[in-house]
């Protein structure tokens, strides 16, 4: 496989799950703060935060308020990580890729692209938010649905796989990172009445909250959220599972290879870093720190593969 | 006589080297009153080479060194045995006589009766042309020797004025210039006139102390290969990238805007540049307008072309991710006697040196 | 070779059939219909069929056809538009039909022109003895800049420079096929003739059946197999990959297409490198020796080496390489001299030259503007003329002097003026039409210009495909059929007899 493919197979898989993400954490919010009147003055800003994105925001949006931040997380084409710009991305490498994909995932990925063109926030108000929103979740699931089920199990699934793993732990942590603070600004807080509905929210975003009951029961407690977004091995969106089926890929690919290489190296760092520890574990010794370890690993281990499979140089 | 040549080029580099190919044109030529006894090419580096045979049948060199280096040094050197030519003198034929008989050679040595990449048919140059031009009763021989002179009177020795990729209108425009243009404004006059000339590069032997002439080539014929982007410009890493290098174009080589390299540094000799005019009755005949000279048996020819831009001693490209390089070029030219080698080298080296 | 006696006979600049040509009336002629309105025999049931829908199910065919093209993919970026936008190849479903015995005298003619134009690289690039015996000027080929002093001294395998040829043919009014134009640089176009037959075979099933049309779906195996028969030093299992410019160039989505079919990697040249004078895919495993490429980038951007020194498309050293014999490309370095328009004039000569054949299919009568007799001639009468200059492709600085303005004309004399060797002028064709859907909801049937270009492959053997795009010009009147100036195309049938 070339080197360049397996980048464009990488970053592809890794805007499609990022667009992922936005577009739930956009969808989750929107219908939170129609619920629950706002806690704070600005109940959308703090999504800024999760992504890492406030300055660039700032550059070309005076107030964090709802309209302004729905279009740069959703519509802004100068913003290379909104959901429009992810997914013209994700085409973009996968039109790279037209050989290595089935024709099926193109015509998938195409016509969401071609919808995607044709949106404007104009477009928002008269769908109205809950019809788009699905309609554009329903279309990442056909788009995942054909991989899984007509890509055959070699190196092209493996990138793929590698890109949305990595991408989906990364996310995870942040979410948690900032919704945490967010949310629980004390340690005495922990393990007190919390504030369901806003915790709910936190799980809907990560599509974990009939997952949650099914686990846990009706209330939520905070540690048990921090539990199945980190650590629980079978729900999909966990940074555990993630992160197993990341260094899965990662041994399948570096099969070929003798030795222990710097990539496979970081991804079991972080594999034994998410087994070997706990919600209680983590919340104990400082959960920002946990997740900021958590994130650095994702950087290494991204770096670590571009090196290796990725670099023309 | 007899001489020995060691042509060096050295490469330095800010930042390594890597995937760097290149084209030679250092052997010099077997035929003509000139023989290359021997021959031989080495790098400091380990390297890949292959000798062939160009378009106007040079003997090339292509060398490719793919591991990365700092430092990249090509010695070139060859033994080579030069017969004193005989100056051509006159030809018995008029210019007028001359051009009657050309259907046939136009068609033979159409590239060299035409413009150029560095000799363009342009105003300028017909009118310098046209101020000194052919009277009908002119011999052949005489015009071209004559001409060689009057572009070598009308301009000076300047190695500033010009630069190795100028075209004969920098001259035209400067007053000054160095051997490479003497012989483009040269062959320019002469195909003007109908008379068909090359370009001849190759080097000039000592003849005595004193003379001294810069380096032909540069670094801009040395050049870093432009990159390839690994995924769409504007489409990589977004701004929740997992930290440390998010942008993929981060890591290929940058590409180096020509003007930012340093100018060669020369020590010694360097290469020659004169013409060569096709004669009635004794065919292609060397013409030397820097020195304002028959080719005698100082003159030895490695490659001939339409200008500059067909032979290069060396032309090439290469990877890196540093912004600078250096080239310095060191060139050695000992006559050899039987038995020998003479002394008086001009470069001041022991006898036998190697560089 | 039959050299002897050839100078007097070419040499003659043509004057006399200029001046009858000029003279000359002609009317299209209609490739369903014959004079009398009845259709041709071999269009006899798609007429029927035609016949059998109104304006509605017309409408709707060609709905169809654009929505699968449109859902495939099946698209060509267009040089100079505004969004850089990819636009749908346009698609007209009513079929262009050739009888057997008709394809089976242009298949002739083709081979044979192919294995002339190749004899004719190989000399040019050899010893020269066709310029040498003045049967073509020396100074047309060496004073054009497609004339790549790089491919001296390389030899492909058994002598190819030409491994695949699109031949672009026009039919007269006097029914017969005449060759336009050769393009054996890098001819695109086969994608749109297999998904062509692709959406067709879905809009009218039976038809195709019951009609015996041949089968266009082996091209990439024969592409592939005459690609492998190119391996150096008789390499068995030799590495074959297609270089591509990359998704920005026009044809990218025929370069994905071929190296799927084929089976082959698609690769950029920052894919390549070239080591120990070997030419290597950078895989994530390391690197991988490559044999043989098919490379659908043009020479000025093959190696910036030789060629453009600012080239991002090529591969640094590849030509050395090439030289070394451990690699091959496809189509060689140096084969866009024989697409140059003036050349085209000798090509008949080649054929006797090289073959010492009669051309089984002559070329349109092409005038060299070199020749100051002839340029005198054509300028007067330049409203009479197609004028083209002798570099360029895609029909870009093509005049149609019958419908130009005057302004248009005077501009033109000016440019020959200025440079008359730049250019040649050829009577205008009058194409012949074809029905294709038209008006603008596509309700309608209405008489279209179209030309023809099938597709030659040179291997160890030659193979053509059967038919080829058909292009067709899809304004009325227009004799522009390039896809890059509004034209289109249609599937074509190949009757099996």
């Amino acid at each position: 496989m070339l080197r360049r493919i397996a980048d464009h197979l990488y970053w592809a898989a890794r805007y499609l799950e990022r667009a992922q993400w936005r577009s739930r954490l956009v969808d989750v919010n929107y219908h939170l703060n129609l619920e629950v009147p706002p806690r704070m003055a600005d109940p959308w800003e703090p999504l800024l935060g999760i992504t890492g994105e406030r300055e660039m925001f700032a550059q070309r949006y005076t107030h964090a308020d709802e309209a302004s931040v729905v279009d740069f997380f959703t519509f802004d084409r100068e913003n290379s990580s909104s959901i429009r710009s992810c997914i013209e991305a994700a085409r973009t490498n996968l039109s790279a890729l037209r050989n290595t994909i089935s024709s099926e995932m193109w015509l998938q990925m195409n016509e969401l692209y071609l919808d995607s063109r044709q949106w404007s926030p104009g477009l928002l108000a008269s769908e109205g938010f809950s019809s788009f929103f699905t309609d554009l979740r329903n279309h990442f699931y056909s788009i995942t649905g054909i991989i899984r089920s007509t890509m055959p199990r070699d190196l092209s699934y493996d990138f793929l796989e590698i890109g949305t793993m990595l991408e989906r732990a990364d996310n995870v942590a942040r979410l948690l990172d900032v919704k945490y603070h967010y949310l629980l600004p004390r340690l005495e807080d922990i393990g007190g009445p919390s504030d369901g509905r806003q915790w709910a929210a936190v799980l809907r975003s990560a599509s974990a909250l009939e997952a949650f009951r099914k686990l846990y029961g009706y209330s939520i407690r905070v540690d048990r959220v921090v539990e199945i977004l980190l650590f629980d091995p079978n729900f999909p969106r966990s940074a555990r599972f993630s992160t197993e089926r990341l260094a899965a890929s990662v041994e399948r690919v570096a099969a070929q290879n003798c030795g222990h290489l710097p990539h496979q190296l970081a991804s079991d760092n972080l594999l034994a870093l998410l087994r070997g520890s706990s919600a209680s574990q983590a919340i104990t010794d400082g959960l920002h720190e946990f997740l900021l370890k958590v994130e650095e690993q994702c950087s290494t281990i991204s770096d670590a593969l571009f090196s290796e499979y990725m670099t023309l140089g | 006589m007899l001489y020995r040549i060691t042509h060096t080029t050295r490469f330095e580099y800010e930042l390594p080297a890597y995937d760097s190919q290149n084209e030679l044109r250092m052997r010099p030529w077997d035929r003509d009153g000139q023989r290359c006894i021997s021959f031989d090419l080495t790098t400091n580096e380990p390297s890949s080479t292959l000798e062939y045979g160009d378009f106007f049948g040079n003997r090339a060199h292509s060398i490719c060194v793919s591991a990365p280096h700092r430092k990249l040094e090509i010695v070139a050197r060859s033994v080579v045995e030069l017969d004193t030519p005989q100056p051509p003198g006159a030809t018995g034929m008029t210019l007028v006589e001359f051009l009657r008989g050309d259907s046939v050679r136009n068609n033979v040595y159409f590239e060299y009766l035409n413009p150029s990449q560095y000799i363009p048919f342009s105003e300028r140059l017909r009118k310098f042309f046209w101020m000194a031009r052919p009277q009908e009763t002119e011999d052949v021989g005489l015009y071209v020797a004559r001409m060689m002179a009057y572009v070598r009177d009308q301009f000076e020795y300047e190695t500033t004025a010009t630069h190795v990729h100028s075209s004969l209108n920098d001259i035209l425009d400067s007053g000054g210039g160095v051997c490479q243009d003497f012989a483009h404004l040269t062959i320019g006059i002469l195909r003007l006139a109908g008379i068909p000339a090359r370009y001849v590069s190759g080097y000039l032997a000592p003849a005595g102390a004193g003379y001294l002439a810069p380096a032909a080539g540069s670094p801009l014929d040395h050049m870093p290969s432009p990159p390839g982007p690994l995924s769409p410009p504007d489409l990589t890493a977004g701004s929740n990238a997992l930290g440390g290098v998010g942008s993929s174009s981060d890591l290929t080589a940058r590409f180096h805007p020509p003007g930012t390299l340093s100018p060669p540094d020369v020590t010694a000799q360097a290469s020659h540049a004169w013409l060569e005019a096709w004669l009635p009755g004794t065919g292609w005949s060397g013409f030397d307008p820097t020195h304002r000279c028959a080719v005698d048996g100082r003159h030895i020819g490695v490659a001939v072309g339409r200008d500059y831009a067909d032979v290069p001693p060396l032309r090439g490209v290469f990877r890196s991710d540093g912004m600078d390089s250096m080239m310095t070029v060191h060139l050695n030219v000992e006559p050899l006697n039987a038995g020998g080698p003479s002394g008086g080298s001009l470069s001041g080296s022991q006898s036998r040196s190697q560089q | 070779m039959g050299r002897e006696g050839m100078n007097a006979q070419h040499l003659s600049n043509g004057m006399p059939e200029l001046k009858a040509a000029a003279l000359a009336a002609d009317l299209p002629m209609n490739e369903m219909f014959s004079a009398d309105g009845h259709p041709r025999p071999e269009c006899a049931r798609v007429v029927n069929y035609l016949l059998s829908m109104d304006t509605r199910r017309l409408a709707e065919l060609g709905e169809r056809a654009h929505e699968m093209f449109l859902r495939m993919g099946v698209t060509f970026n267009v040089y100079g538009n505004e969004d850089g936008s990819e636009r749908i190849f346009p698609f007209d479903p009513v079929p262009r039909i050739i009888p057997a015995a008709t394809w089976s005298e242009i298949e002739a003619g083709l081979i044979q022109r192919v294995r002339a134009l190749n004899a004719f690289l190989a000399d040019i690039y050899g010893d020269g003895a066709i310029l040498k015996d003045g049967i073509v000027p020396r100074d047309l080929i060496i004073g054009s800049s497609q004339f790549r002093h790089a491919a001296v001294g390389i030899k492909p395998p058994h002598n190819n420079f030409v491994t695949v040829a699109g031949i672009d043919l026009v039919r007269g009014s006097d029914g017969r096929f005449y060759i336009l134009e050769d393009n054996v640089r890098t001819p695109s176009g086969v994608s749109y003739v297999i998904e062509n037959r692709v959406i067709m075979t879905r809009l009218m099933p039976e038809l195709i059946r019951t009609l015996k049309v041949r089968s266009v779906e082996q091209y990439p195996a024969d592409l592939l197999a005459s690609l492998r028969e190119l391996s150096p030093n008789g390499k068995s299992d030799p590495a074959v990959a297609l270089l591509t410019p990359g998704p920005f160039n026009s044809a990218f989505f025929e370069h994905v297409f071929l190296s799927q079919q084929m089976g082959v990697d698609l690769v950029e040249g920052q894919d390549l490198v070239c080591a120990d004078h070997k030419l290597f895919a950078k895989t994530v495993y390391g690197l991988r020796q490559m044999d043989v490429i098919y490379r659908r980038v043009d020479d000025d951007f093959l190696d910036p080496v030789v060629f453009r020194p600012d080239s991002l498309l090529g591969v640094p050293g590849l030509t050395a390489v090439l030289r070394a014999g451990n690699a091959v490309v496809a189509n060689a370095i140096g084969t866009g001299i024989a697409d140059d328009k003036a050349v085209f004039a000798y090509t008949p000569a080649m054929i006797r030259y090289y073959l010492n054949e009669e051309p089984i299919l002559p070329i349109v009568e092409t005038h060299l503007l070199r020749d100051p007799e002839v340029c005198e001639f054509v300028l007067r009468n330049l409203d009479r003329y197609v004028i083209k200059p002798t570099g360029a492709s895609g029909g870009y600085g093509v005049v149609i002097g019958p419908q130009a303005s005057s302004l248009e004309l005077a501009e033109t004399r000016a440019r020959i003026l200025r440079d008359p060797a730049a250019f040649i002028a050829q009577p205008v064709v009058q194409l012949s039409v074809h029905p294709t859907l038209a008006g603008g909801t596509g309700s309608t049937l209405a008489a279209r210009h179209v030309d023809l270009r099938p597709f030659v492959l040179l291997g160890a053997k030659p193979r053509v495909l059967p038919g080829g795009l058909t292009r067709v010009a899809l304004r009325e009147g227009s004799l522009i059929v390039n896809s890059s100036q509004g034209g289109g195309s249609k599937d074509t049938w190949v009757l099996e007899n």
